[in-house]
């Protein structure tokens, strides 16, 4: 199997329209920061301050599910980037490679940006533990996973349009709905970070999230989506294979 | 027959391990179980021993508050070791109990609960006066017929802290039983009469005032036992926290970015690319723990607020105080505290939500609890206190004369003469510094600022009110010390000193 989404996942590093994207993401964390950064003196009338991990932790979650679902469907190729379905026509690598490098170039990208995220996490951690970071991190990288699993099989389709509107509707059924209903079912992934945030007490909202029992069973389920999209994935691009080599 | 030696000591060594026998308690909330409500009163637990050496772990758990809408508890605890076949006895000094919720008594060996004690009361009797007599005659005296007396012949009855004697609205002592009392016990009851005057030998009973022999019953009220009416949170208003501002955290974070999109452009395609983004990400890496331990280090906020009735002939002072703590964010704190505060609980004030506990190691002085962020806890406590400031006071017609010499480790600051509603400014004095002062009775003015202040205390020294003349002034200086582990903080104060000088 030869390495080529490591070329890929440089492409994406140094890219512009990638780098759009960050730029975007960190003017928010900058502002955002500015704007809620506890005061120094302390006002009695008022004496709250904002858990900025929790606000935080939230904004990654969702910017870093919507990345990893807008790369892995390809809506978001970079110039030198080839589309899933060009490089099954024109590429001599076989069908499960381009997926599977798909998937691990798109992971790679995340884990970057959680290294470049990580300095700054530090200082809105406050107080608290490191291991809540790296904490996030799993449960964000374990989120992510059944939204690539789906990308890879959007990007499948042909049709451009057909291709953003289900990466959108799967973004949205995954990621959005849960934060109109919150901790309605443990499998929403909002559930478990609202859990790692302790935003129970702060947010008073009930969070559904049982760790010891939920974790696996989530771990499971998040998987079991994944591997069957990829799998109806490459039997549709079997199919498209073999429409070209006929 | 070495044998037979060797099997004879096996066996009283197998014995005295196995068969260890029932410890023996006797738990008494008050000198012989009597007490009175909203005092300050002593718990004693006689422990024997007829087994092997044992150690075991006491703790008293003392409760304020609302059992639905929070309260607080302070864990009194102690760590004792009794030998074989001997007794022993513990005091603990108790602040004043909220009859809803009895005091509560555990006591530990090796982690496992052997006794749990929840301590009963009757009403009926914790409300009436209590009287206490040392010594084998009871005079007679025109008592109200509902008042308990309380007959001590034998010192061991005896606690050990002055304040736990604040639990009797009268002392009478006979002088022969005085003259037996050994000297710590001699010393406690003196420092009692220094601070309240509510001791009196038998043979002085004609001095003794109207208002002591004729105590009313306490009213059955709702009990705050607490020292202020309402919590008071000013002296936590405008403390500075030591973490990095949003402005300097926001340029570090521009100008790491910046950095990344440096590298990006002009690094990445370079030899050591890796590298340089991997020094680029330690060193802000590195940057980010020191914030995030300023925040460890730094954010708490302390107020201490305290009155202190000093004694001007004996320099002895007596001090109330309260803590105020807030942290912005969750943080288990510990701390020990100077061996001159001899009690300290937790307090209940209105708008507190769950339970807060606060562990107290009385061996060691040593404090726990858990602040959650966003939340204001009080810590409360009696203290003593030696401040020799000698004053010479004398009254004439239209004046008053004062030689004041302050040898204390203290400056007194503000210092203002009241008499009854007015007072009068005098100044600060410095440590070392002596000053003769004059004070004319036409320049007393009305009204008096530290009735104002008085108003806002629950507990204080009852003498503070009967006095008619006063000096009082304010110390900037820390009286009590707490050392809260790892932590820098700036701690506002405000302790007022009262000394009376005369009727």
């Amino acid at each position: 199997m030869r390495l080529w989404w490591i070329t890929e996942f440089k492409f994406k590093i140094n890219d512009k329209k990638y780098l759009k994207t960050e730029l975007i993401y960190i003017f928010i964390i900058v502002i955002l920061t500015l704007i809620l950064w506890p005061s120094k003196t302390l006002d009695v009338n008022k004496y709250s301050i904002p858990d900025l991990f929790l606000i935080f932790s939230l904004s990654h979650f969702l910017f870093i599910t919507y990345l990893s679902s807008l790369i892995s469907s390809g809506n978001l190729l970079a110039e030198r980037e080839f589309k899933t379905l060009s490089l099954v026509k024109y590429s001599d690598l076989s069908i499960p490679n381009i997926i599977l490098g798909r998937v691990f170039s798109t992971l790679l990208y995340i884990l970057y940006l959680f290294v470049i995220l990580f300095p700054f996490n530090l200082i809105i951690n406050f107080s608290g533990d490191i291991s809540r970071i790296f904490m996030l991190y799993f449960l964000l990288i374990l989120d992510t996973i059944p939204l690539i699993g789906l990308g890879a099989l959007w990007s499948t389709f042909i049709n451009p349009s057909l291709n953003w509107l289900f990466h959108w509707i799967s973004y949205l059924v995954f990621i959005i709905i849960p934060f109109i209903f919150p901790s309605t079912f443990f499998l929403f992934p909002l559930n478990n970070i609202l859990w790692l945030v302790g935003a129970e007490n702060i947010l008073y909202v009930s969070v559904n999230f049982d760790p010891p029992k939920h974790i696996p069973i989530i771990i499971l389920f998040y998987l079991l989506i994944f591997l069957i999209s990829i799998l109806i994935a490459q039997k549709r691009l079997k199919y498209y294979k073999g429409e070209e080599k006929e | 027959m070495k044998k037979i030696i060797l099997l004879i000591f096996a066996l009283i060594f197998l014995t005295s391990i196995s068969y260890s026998q029932e410890l023996i308690f006797d738990i008494s909330l008050g000198i012989k179980s009597e007490w009175k409500l909203e005092r300050f009163l002593p718990l004693f637990i006689d422990i024997y021993n007829p087994g092997n050496r044992i150690t075991l772990n006491i703790e008293a758990i003392y409760n304020q508050g609302l059992r639905y809408a929070g309260y607080c508890e302070t864990v009194y605890q102690e760590n004792i070791e009794i030998p074989p076949l001997s007794n022993k006895k513990i005091e603990f000094l108790i602040p004043p109990i909220d009859f809803r919720y009895p005091l509560r008594l555990r006591i530990w060996h090796n982690n496992k609960l052997i006794r749990e004690e929840k301590i009963d009361i009757s009403l009926e009797r914790i409300v009436l006066p209590l009287i206490l007599i040392l010594g084998k005659n009871i005079p007679s005296l025109p008592f109200s017929e509902k008042a308990r007396i309380l007959r001590i012949y034998d010192e061991k009855f005896l606690p050990l802290n002055y304040k736990a004697y604040d639990n009797f609205d009268l002392i009478l002592i006979e002088r022969a039983f005085w003259d037996k009392l050994p000297t710590n016990l001699k010393n406690s009851i003196t420092m009692y009469k220094i601070l309240t005057g509510r001791v009196y030998f038998t043979d002085e009973v004609k001095k003794i005032p109207l208002e002591l022999l004729k105590i009313p019953p306490v009213n059955i009220t709702i009990p705050h036992n607490t020292i202020l009416y309402t919590p008071d949170i000013s002296l936590l208003q405008g403390q500075k926290f030591l973490y990095p501002d949003r402005f300097i955290i926001t340029a570090a974070l521009i100008i790491y970015f910046i950095s990344l999109f440096l590298w990006k452009n002009f690094l990445f395609k370079k030899r050591f690319s890796f590298i340089t983004f991997l020094t680029i990400i330690s060193i802000f890496s590195i940057l980010g723990f020191q914030v995030k331990n300023s925040f460890e280090k730094d954010a708490l906020a302390v107020g201490e607020k305290s009155l202190i009735y000093l004694d001007p002939n004996t320099f002895v002072g007596e001090n109330y105080f309260n803590v105020s703590l807030f942290s912005p964010f969750k943080r288990d704190i510990s701390f020990n505290y100077s061996p001159n505060i001899f009690l300290l609980y937790n307090a209940y004030y209105q708008p507190q939500k769950g339970k807060v506990s606060l562990f107290i190691n009385r061996k060691e002085n040593k404090g726990k609890i858990i602040l959650e962020k966003n939340r204001v806890y009080f810590l409360e406590g009696l203290s003593f206190h030696f401040l020799p400031i000698n004053i010479d006071f004398k009254e004439l017609p239209d004046r008053f004369i004062l030689i004041i010499e302050n040898n204390s480790n203290f400056e007194l600051r503000d210092l203002v003469l009241k008499l009854g509603n007015a007072e009068n400014y005098i100044g600060s004095i410095t440590k070392g510094e002596r000053k003769d002062i004059t004070v004319w009775k036409s320049g007393l003015k009305e009204p008096s600022l530290l009735n104002e202040i008085l108003k806002n205390y629950r507990l204080k020294t009852s003498l503070i009110s009967k006095k008619r003349i006063l000096l009082w002034g304010r110390i900037k200086e820390p009286l009590n010390q707490f050392n809260f582990d790892d932590i820098k903080r700036e701690v506002y104060r405000d302790n007022i000193l009262i000394i009376p000088l005369g009727e």
